[in-house]
């Protein structure tokens, strides 16, 4: 045998024990939910073609879990990354406190989400701190948690729990940057944002697309938050996609859910698709 | 070879997109103009009648019944015995609910009992009809000509959809409101008027409005509490996914359960002590609960003071509406269907009833002749009196009387549809900020409607 077969079936063998576990926890029950999308009934025994993507894009909770799921997306992680990079830029340079500052950031990520949402509901909920404090000003109150202020409550929650782990990949790409190039930068007489901007921002490039993809994957966990702060029905701004794959599930509408679960997979595999094609082209 | 590959990455991010754009075109969204699709049922798998699964758990009463189906139904038929799998829940509703989710997962994962059982209000079964959970049962009644006389039409219809029998209904409820003749002159308050559910509300407005009565209208709150259900208002569509709730009745009787006080739903009328406030002026109408044996311990007891009399809530075309209490279909995907209709046939027969009367004491049976039965052999002439002799209340026990038992029985045949409840599409449950005094009764509606909207259409 040669030695390049040889060493691709060593390879192989040692990777079996992973692959067949890959197998059998995603891959199989993967393709087991696509065969599910096409059928109905207990057991999906009844083939009905698309009939079930054709019902959930005529549902209108769909759509508004769709709408709500994007928007965060669109809203949120452009936030994120923004803050995330305003306070690693501020952190990296080392000044008193700044080990600190970086540990602060991060106690928001160890957290456990139950004892973050008893927080906001102790400010944000109808005899809450907030409405205690608009009340004794005389002010109108508002269940911000039951109305259109949830969202960005939300938005605002998932920021605060997330920027932490941004900041320490920003930190760590900022630390990959050569401290030459900044040195021959100053020493060229360019300003702190000439460096930023011509130096800095390109060279971390690799680590916005990183983040970029890991932000988006963490966004789909804010359903956690979501879901202690609103219940299985929360106000309508902050239904998400993974509200509706919960409550089909909870209902038995398993088909709904696979085909649910299936268009995310989808949208999530083409933009992050594109975003390394993207990247590709960036390093080119 | 780049201009290639890049013709060939944009043919994959374009066919994605296209389906996507195509299937989004062909959806159509379901409107009040549309006419729904009929119920469809997935075609039975084929059958192998080997024997038959049964699950269920030691929560409630049911256990007591299906104990009792197993050991006789298996005794008479030891060649083609039942499997019966009981999860014992440890009185936990949270144990119960969670085993019976996980069962749930079973069946539509296409494993699981072949039989599933349902509780009043654990399960949507309207949305589960839909999914094509349930197998039809109706071909099986048909070629064995089972004889349905005897048992209460309207409520066995309530489990045939379009023609398939998907759920047998096996208990039911009716609200049913007791007062003494006395109470009623006194209040002012006609039985006549309330030959429709129109009626009835302008009863207990009246009433509510009277600054000088002293009675509260019910005993409990929660006798009113499901009054959408009892005045047969259609504010739920499954087939269309969207809810109305702008018929004016829905506004009246919110107005009327919340000037009944509070969100506290209180204590459900037990027995004697309803009797007791009837008699003291305290309130107008009682509906006990358990409503079978409630009926002989708490409103027959009025007989020994005044003259009882009873009337049902009626709904909106002056029937009236039973809640399926207890029912049990058939997984779609069984191999044992055949088997599955003969242990069904057999939780529906007069033999089983009579085996089990002693414990028909929650719900009324869907058999006409096991409530005549256990009245005869539980209640009418019992040696042992119905009323504790020395009760707090001072009341004598009482000889339940044939003539009020008929007449209950008369008013179950009367019953002209029967629905399945559920949490989620509860209107009360729905309007708590409005009970609560937080809200305005058009803030609560629209939220309401929101809510049930989007989990109908889920």
């Amino acid at each position: 045998m040669k030695l390049k077969t040889r060493n691709a079936l060593a390879g192989y063998l040692l990777a079996l024990p992973f692959l067949i576990g890959f197998a059998g926890f995603y891959l199989i029950p993967f393709l087991w939910s696509i065969r599910f999308t096409f059928t109905s009934g207990s057991g999906g025994t009844a083939f009905v073609g698309l009939r079930n993507y054709m019902d959930i894009f005529g549902s209108a909770a769909f759509r508004l879990a769709a709408w709500n799921t994007f928007r965060f997306i669109l809203i949120g992680v452009p936030l994120l990354m923004l803050v995330s990079l305003v306070l690693a830029l501020l952190l990296f340079d080392k000044f008193r406190g700044a080990s600190f500052f970086r540990s602060l950031f991060m106690y928001p990520l160890v957290l456990p989400a139950a004892s973050v949402v008893i927080v906001v509901q102790a400010f944000f909920s109808n005899d809450g701190l907030l409405n205690q404090f608009l009340s004794w000003l005389g002010l109108p109150i508002e269940d911000w948690i039951q109305s259109e202020y949830a969202f960005p409550l939300l938005i605002a929650l998932y920021i605060w729990k997330n920027c932490g782990y941004d900041l320490v990949l920003f930190l760590a790409g900022l630390s990959a940057i050569p401290r030459e190039y900044r040195e021959a930068a100053a020493s060229e007489g360019a300003s702190y944002w000439q460096t930023l901007r011509y130096i800095t921002l390109p060279l971390m490039t690799p680590t916005f697309f990183f983040i970029l993809i890991v932000s988006i994957i963490n966004s789909f966990k804010s359903f956690r938050e979501a879901y202690l702060l609103g219940g299985a029905n929360p106000h309508e701004s902050i239904y998400m996609l993974q509200h509706f794959m919960n409550n089909n599930f909870q209902n038995l509408s398993y088909q709904r859910l696979s085909v649910a679960a299936l268009l995310v997979f989808l949208v999530i595999f083409v933009l992050v698709l594109v975003l390394f094609r993207l990247k590709a082209r960036n390093e080119r | 070879m780049k201009p290639v590959r890049k013709r060939v990455c944009r043919k994959l991010l374009c066919l994605p997109l296209a389906c996507l754009l195509a299937l989004t075109a062909c959806a159509q969204d379901t409107g009040a103009d549309t006419e729904p699709a009929p119920i469809e049922v997935p075609p039975p798998v084929e059958q192998t009648n080997e024997g038959l699964n049964i699950w269920y758990t030691d929560y409630g009463m049911t256990a007591k019944y299906l104990d009792a189906a197993v050991t006789q139904y298996n005794q008479q038929h030891p060649d083609n015995p039942i499997t019966a799998e009981k999860y014992f829940a440890d009185d936990s509703a949270e144990s119960n609910d969670e085993a019976t989710q996980q069962m749930l997962t079973e069946v539509m994962a296409g494993s699981g009992p072949d039989l599933i059982f349902f509780d009043v209000g654990n399960m949507d079964i309207e949305k589960m009809v839909r999914r094509g959970v349930f197998a039809d049962l109706e071909p099986y009644f048909e070629a064995d000509n089972f004889d349905w006389s005897g048992y209460n039409q309207a409520v066995m219809d309530a489990g045939v959809w379009d023609g398939h029998r998907l759920v047998i209904p096996l208990q039911y409820n009716f609200p049913m409101l007791y007062t003494s003749q006395t109470a009623l002159d006194e209040t002012g308050f006609s039985m006549e008027n309330c030959d429709t559910f129109g009626g009835l509300l302008d009863e207990i407005e009246a009433m509510q409005a009277d600054p000088g009565q002293t009675r509260d209208v019910f005993r409990a709150k929660f006798t009113f509490y499901d009054f959408a259900h009892y005045a047969g208002i259609p504010y739920v569509d499954y087939d269309r996914q969207k809810a109305d709730l702008s018929f004016p009745e829905l506004q009246r009787s919110a107005e009327i359960f919340q000037n009944l006080g509070g969100l506290e739903l209180g204590t459900y009328d037990m027995g004697i002590d309803s009797a007791a406030d009837i008699r003291d002026g305290k309130a107008l109408w009682t509906c006990p609960f358990p409503p079978v044996d409630g009926f002989y311990t708490g409103p027959e007891v009025i007989n020994t003071f005044d003259d009882m009399v009873m009337m049902p809530i009626r709904d909106v075309d002056g029937g009236i509406q039973a809640e399926i209490t207890w029912a049990v279909a058939v997984r779609n995907n069984s191999p044992n269907l055949q088997n599955a209709y003969e242990f069904i046939k057999y939780l529906l027969s007069e033999e089983y009833h009579t085996e089990t009367l002693n414990y028909r004491w929650l719900y009324y049976s869907v058999l006409d002749a096991a409530n005549d039965a256990y009245f005869q052999d539980y209640v009418y002439g019992r040696a042992v009196p119905l009323t504790p002799p020395k009760n707090a209340y001072g009341l004598d026990s009482v000889d339940v009387r044939q003539e009020d038992f008929d007449e209950l029985m008369d008013y179950t045949r009367q019953i002209t549809g029967a629905y399945f409840s559920c949490a989620e599409t509860n209107f009360m449950r729905n309007m708590r900020g409005y009970i609560s005094g937080e809200v305005s009764y058009e803030d609560a509606v629209k939220e309401a409607e929101r809510q049930m909207n989007l989990y109908l259409s889920e």
